[in-house]
């Protein structure tokens, strides 16, 4: 399809017997920020390094501005910044040092490249301070300088904001949100954190078990949340019979022995709560509620849900 | 390739390896000097000459100290990229798993003949020293250009017989194997290195070669330098078929 920056089509990846990835077919439009969400293990970074090059499909093929990636890496990857897991740098060197050896391998043609970049994510560029000195958070912004200073088209960060303090998260966000509506880059992230991504991403794709459940926008997810009306009762069963033969009611569900949501928008709480009463029930609780887009997700995952 | 030999010599910088690498090749030229300073006090009818001071030298170098100090720092230039996690770094750039290989395998060289230069220098320089104040012979250009081709064919000679070890290297990841290797390689040249299977053993037979006393130990001067060549090759050749074949962890 048209517009699309990244496009797999049954991508596969098997170590051994394991099947990390299994035919996957996500779809990254231009100008958006695209969020892979999925628990630790749900193939995530294989999912990256396989888009990046860095690891062999088992099968299935990778496109990227239109062309596959296989046998087209010099001309696709020097328009792409990565960050792939934790940061790698030379622990013996400053940032500057650290990315002046990336831009020459690059060939990066502007002089002031490495100093831009690191003003960019706020680190000082004539600091002496060696990459092993580095706070985590440190780390993980000269990771985004080194994957922004040859000012790429596309961005894959992979779990940038994993093992930061709050503060740390916010500049980050910060950071990549600048990244796509003040320079217009196409932005694939991931993560294992619910809130990071639904606070990022335009698009959301949910990855389980090697899997894409789900690909979905943001809005188009969030219209999925239902509201419902919850009951605390003393006996579920009962309350279901009530609802069905006295009320008419079929669109409702027991979550355990005390508790029935009830999906009818339209049918009054007081009315609900008179008729159980008339039928020998307890009603302790009466209450409406939004099903959040963490319950969508640990519906589709079978229950185990996103951190 | 020019640009990824600037980016090893930035790597370098503040590392503790070069050091170590230098000081281990300049204990030799050191421990030379001394040892003809101390004959020369005991024995004073046994004169020092330049021949002894570069022929011991080349002897504790290509049979004990640069070995180990070359396997050392080779390890080294390898396996930081995997404990650093730079890699994923690099081959996104793109380079090719083999032009980075044939990078460092350049930058390997230059160090090895950087090494041999130095530990010729310091030589040049003790030898000028002693003759202050002990008369040391052959102290002529032609003698100290003599060594120097054979100290620099010594350099291309260990770079040649080093393969093996960078394959180690890559295959593990680290560098406990290719020292533990090199320490075997060290022992069985001190074993080796006066009997008559020394020319076929590639490490002691690259000494005898620079040397040129191979004829006296039975091993024709041809299938030497093929059992060099060849190992150095199939070093070469494996470690850049394995570095391909793996992917970035």
């Amino acid at each position: 399809m048209d517009g699309y920056i990244i496009e797999t089509e049954n991508l596969t990846k098997q170590y051994g017997t394991q099947r990390s990835v299994s035919n996957l077919n996500i779809h990254v439009a231009k100008g958006k920020i695209y969020g892979l969400l999925g628990r630790n293990g749900a193939g995530k970074t294989t999912t990256m390094k396989m888009l990046l090059g860095l690891a062999r499909p088992t099968s299935g093929e990778v496109r990227i501005w239109g062309s596959p990636l296989h046998g087209n890496e010099k001309k696709i990857l020097p328009r792409i910044g990565s960050m792939i897991e934790s940061p790698g740098f030379y622990p013996n060197l400053t940032a500057s040092e650290n990315l002046r050896i990336f831009a020459m391998l690059r060939g990066v043609p502007n002089r002031h490249a490495i100093k831009d970049a690191l003003d960019f994510v706020g680190l000082p560029c004539q600091d002496k301070k060696l990459f092993s000195q580095y706070s985590l958070g440190m780390q993980q912004r000269l990771a985004i300088a080194l994957a922004t200073m040859h000012e790429p088209e596309l961005l894959i960060l992979d779990e940038p904001v994993n093992g930061l303090d709050p503060v740390g998260i916010a500049q980050i966000r910060s950071f990549i949100r600048k990244l796509c509506t003040e320079k217009g880059k196409t932005i694939l992230i991931s993560s294992h954190i619910l809130s990071e991504i639904s606070l990022l991403a335009d698009d959301i794709g949910i990855l389980h078990k090697g899997v894409l459940l789900e690909e979905e926008s943001l809005a188009a997810l969030e219209q999925k949340s239902s509201k419902y009306i919850h009951f605390t009762v003393s006996d579920t069963a009962q309350a279901g019979r009530i609802l069905e033969q006295a009320l008419d009611e079929k669109q409702f569900s027991v979550q355990d022995g005390h508790n029935i949501r009830l999906y009818n928008l339209n049918l009054p709480v007081t009315k609900v709560i008179g008729v159980f009463i008339e039928n020998g029930l307890d009603v302790s609780q009466a209450h409406t509620c939004e099903n959040t887009l963490e319950e969508h997700f640990k519906q589709i995952t079978g229950g185990e849900g996103i951190a | 390739m020019l640009s990824l030999l600037q980016c090893e010599c930035i790597k370098l910088k503040r590392s503790k390896f070069l050091l170590i690498g230098i000081l281990g090749t300049l204990i030799v030229p050191f421990f030379v000097a001394v040892k003809a300073v101390t004959n020369y006090l005991t024995h004073p009818d046994n004169g020092i000459s330049v021949f002894n001071l570069y022929d011991d030298a080349l002897m504790f170098l290509m049979l004990l100290f640069a070995p180990m100090v070359l396997t050392i720092l080779g390890a080294w230039l390898i396996s930081h990229e995997y404990t650093d996690g730079t890699l994923k770094n690099i081959f996104v750039i793109p380079v090719s798993q083999t032009t980075f290989l044939w990078g460092k395998l350049l930058f390997f060289a230059m160090l090895a003949f950087m090494f041999m230069f130095l530990s010729w220098l310091v030589i040049l320089v003790l030898a000028f020293l002693c003759n202050c104040f002990i008369p040391v012979t052959e102290l002529t250009f032609p003698s100290f250009l003599f060594f120097l081709i054979k100290m620099l064919l010594g350099g291309l000679l260990l770079c040649a017989t080093q393969t093996p070890f960078l394959y180690l290297t890559i295959r593990t990841k680290e560098f406990i194997a290719p020292l533990a290797a090199i320490a075997a390689v060290i022992l069985v040249n001190v074993v080796l290195s006066n009997s008559g299977a020394a020319g076929f053993y590639p490490w002691a037979a690259s000494y005898l070669l620079v040397m040129g006393r191979l004829s006296g130990q039975g091993c024709p001067k041809e299938v030497s330098v093929l059992i060099i060549l060849v190992m150095g090759l199939l070093g070469i050749t494996a470690s850049i078929l394995r570095f391909k074949k793996e992917e970035v962890k």
